[in-house]
């Protein structure tokens, strides 16, 4: 999954080391994740539930189907969780970049 | 939103198990002792990790520990207050601060490792536990510790997690300085030069001032001469030094400048960034709502959410959502990949329309410097036949005499005529002489003018072409890429619907026989 890469947060204006970046991007995916998830559920009905609990063994591709014809405007669900949590990210690379801001001018008189 | 911490087999700390030597040596390096051992215990933890009976505190205040518990606690009794900071015997408490290199917080006790990457492995607990509970002191659980190390989105990404603090402390600060401080070092080292170009300068002024006045003290012309040369070269110097000076302040001031510049353009698409991020968030955040609003039955949705926690393992709803992110992540790469191939696809077509319009401008020049001469010459026997054209007139109108009181109407009528005839042969000439300094212009800077645009279009054709072609063909390479792994999938997917399709008709098929 590349929904977050270091490109992106160098665009933000955030760099990390490796270890920094393990964990944001861990910590990204589980909630990307959760929250996808959470949405899809919300839109599906008891029956849609109970065939979805059937197919756990079905084969990636034929999952995906069913979520395309079974989850109401299930690109945009997914779509949008994907920009309302990069959007979370770019509000506090603001505060971090404000923040980092105001310590700057120490280094003025160098 | 909050996540708590995954209950993986990965993650054993979370789920509750006890961690064994080797895997708290190899998650926390740092934390065993040289000895090898293991990391003691708080009084309340148990032999399976302390989550098993929990003391109660009805009171909400944690009681005294006891002289035994302070010294199993901290290594000694504590009651100075400096227990937690070190032992009276040397040893050094679980607050003191560390000798070495400080403990990366991701390593500190109560951190919670990197869970499992391995995402068909590892379960997903958020849906089905909902809000984590607020860590509870009274309880003093293996619980509260757990939500200690919950992620929430705030830790996260919000105003008090590590995260913050990593990328507060590693992040934009250090480019910011890096880059001032290289700078300021290059600085550094200029300004022992700086000095001593000044010192130059300062010590030619003084020479020149110095011959500047001996110069009018002699009074043989002979030597007053040859002191006139010594003051030219001086000053020359002076010049030079001066010079050299000024390039001198001119790198170091360059320098800082460039620094500022790289620094507020970087600030300037970061910010653009996060505008357009934002936007974008904004929007979805609009859609969702709008799409919960439709949602109206809300007991449907609750029944369904509660048949997917019970039915659904976690670690197959972890898969679908992999699967749902993986297909989003390709789905974006290549809506990515076709922007850039179209950027580039752009940049091609500038190129190829600078090399056009590069043709026609040369082409254009040719003509002209090529016209200009016999334009010259034409409009030079013009302006020739004009002038006296207007001589002519100008000597007419001078005897033009004054009316008399008999041949009013006939001078007026004359003067106008003639003041009109002597107006448009001053306009033509003035024309001709604004066209013969145009082709005046065209012969002095067209060659100029054809060497530039030249270059211009033999670096368009062997450089700017190239390079843009090159990139176009990358481009279409990656996107082709992506839109073949797409497609494969698109094909995949067409196959399973006329599978499930297929499958429904020939059950209702057989239902209905």
């Amino acid at each position: 999954m590349a929904l977050l890469s270091r490109t992106l947060l160098s665009d933000l204006g955030i760099e990390m080391a490796d270890q920094d970046y393990a964990l944001l991007e861990e910590h990204f995916e589980t909630t990307l994740r959760n929250r996808v998830i959470n949405e899809v559920v919300e839109g599906l009905s008891p029956e849609q539930a109970e065939e979805l609990a059937t197919m756990q063994n079905e084969s990636d591709e034929r999952l995906m189907e069913w979520l395309l014809a079974n989850v109401p405007d299930f690109s945009d669900v997914v779509s949008d969780e994907v920009d309302i949590l990069l959007g979370e990210l770019a509000d506090n690379s603001e505060a971090f970049n404000s923040s980092s801001a105001d310590s700057t001018p120490e280094d003025e008189h160098f | 939103m909050s996540v708590e911490a995954p209950e993986t087999p990965s993650n054993p700390q979370a789920a509750g198990q006890q961690l064994t030597p080797e895997q708290v040596a190899q998650m926390f390096p740092d934390l065993q002792d040289p000895g090898g051992a293991p990391i003691p215990r708080a009084p309340f933890e148990g032999a399976d990790g302390g989550s098993a009976e929990p003391p109660s505190y009805p009171d909400g205040e944690l009681p005294e520990l006891t002289a035994a518990e302070r010294v199993a606690l901290y290594g000694n009794d504590g009651t100075d207050g400096s227990a937690a900071l070190g032992g009276r015997d040397g040893t050094a408490g679980p607050l003191a601060p560390a000798s070495g290199p400080p403990t990366p917080y991701w390593l500190r006790p109560g951190r919670q490792p990197l869970p499992d990457r391995n995402p068909v492995t590892k379960p997903l607990p958020a849906v089905r536990s909902g809000r984590p509970k607020a860590p509870d002191i009274r309880s003093g659980s293996a619980d509260s510790h757990d939500t200690e190390v919950a992620y929430t989105d705030r830790e996260l990404l919000g105003k008090s997690h590590r995260v913050k603090v990593a990328i507060e402390d590693r992040a934009v600060k250090r480019v910011t300085r890096w880059e001032r401080i290289k700078a300021k070092v290059g600085n550094a080292l200029d300004r022992p030069g700086e000095k001593r170009l000044q010192r130059r300068v300062d010590r030619a002024q003084d020479a020149l001032n110095a011959r500047k006045a001996h110069q009018n003290i002699a009074k043989s012309a002979l030597i007053r001469d040859r002191r006139q040369g010594a003051v030219t070269s001086a000053e020359g110097k002076v010049t030079d030094r001066k010079a050299a000076l000024q390039a001198r302040r001119d790198r170091i001031v360059g320098r800082t400048k460039t620094a500022d510049k790289n620094i507020e353009a970087r600030k300037r698409a970061r910010n653009g960034t996060i505008e357009g991020l934002k936007k974008q968030s904004a929007e979805a955040k609009a859609r969702k709502a709008l799409r919960q609003e439709l949602r109206n039955d809300s007991a449907g949705r609750r029944e369904a959410k509660k048949i997917v926690n019970e039915k659904i393992s976690a670690g197959n709803l972890q898969r679908v959502g992999t699967l749902i992110l993986t297909a989003e992540a390709s789905r974006r790469r290549l809506s990515g990949a076709e922007y850039h191939e179209q950027v580039a696809a752009g940049r091609v077509r500038a190129t190829l329309s600078g090399i056009a319009e590069s043709q026609k401008s040369i082409a254009l020049l040719e003509r002209e410097s090529a016209e200009a001469p016999g334009r010259i010459n034409d409009i030079g026997g013009r302006l020739d036949t004009i002038g006296r054209e207007a001589a002519a007139l100008g000597s007419q109108l001078d005897a033009l005499h004054p009316p008399g009181p008999e041949d009013d109407a006939d001078y007026a009528s004359r003067y106008a005529d003639l003041r009109s005839q002597f107006e448009r042969v001053q306009m033509e000439q003035q024309g001709f002489r604004n066209d013969l300094a145009h082709q005046r212009d065209i012969v002095t800077n067209n060659p100029e003018r054809l060497t530039r645009v030249n270059g211009r279009l033999t670096r368009l054709q062997t450089e700017a072409l190239p390079a843009h072609q090159q990139q176009a063909e990358a481009a279409s390479r990656s996107a082709d890429a992506f839109r073949g792994w797409d497609k494969e999938h698109q094909n995949d997917r067409d196959v399973a619907i006329h599978d499930t399709l297929y499958a429904d008709k020939k059950t209702k098929r057989r239902r209905s026989i």
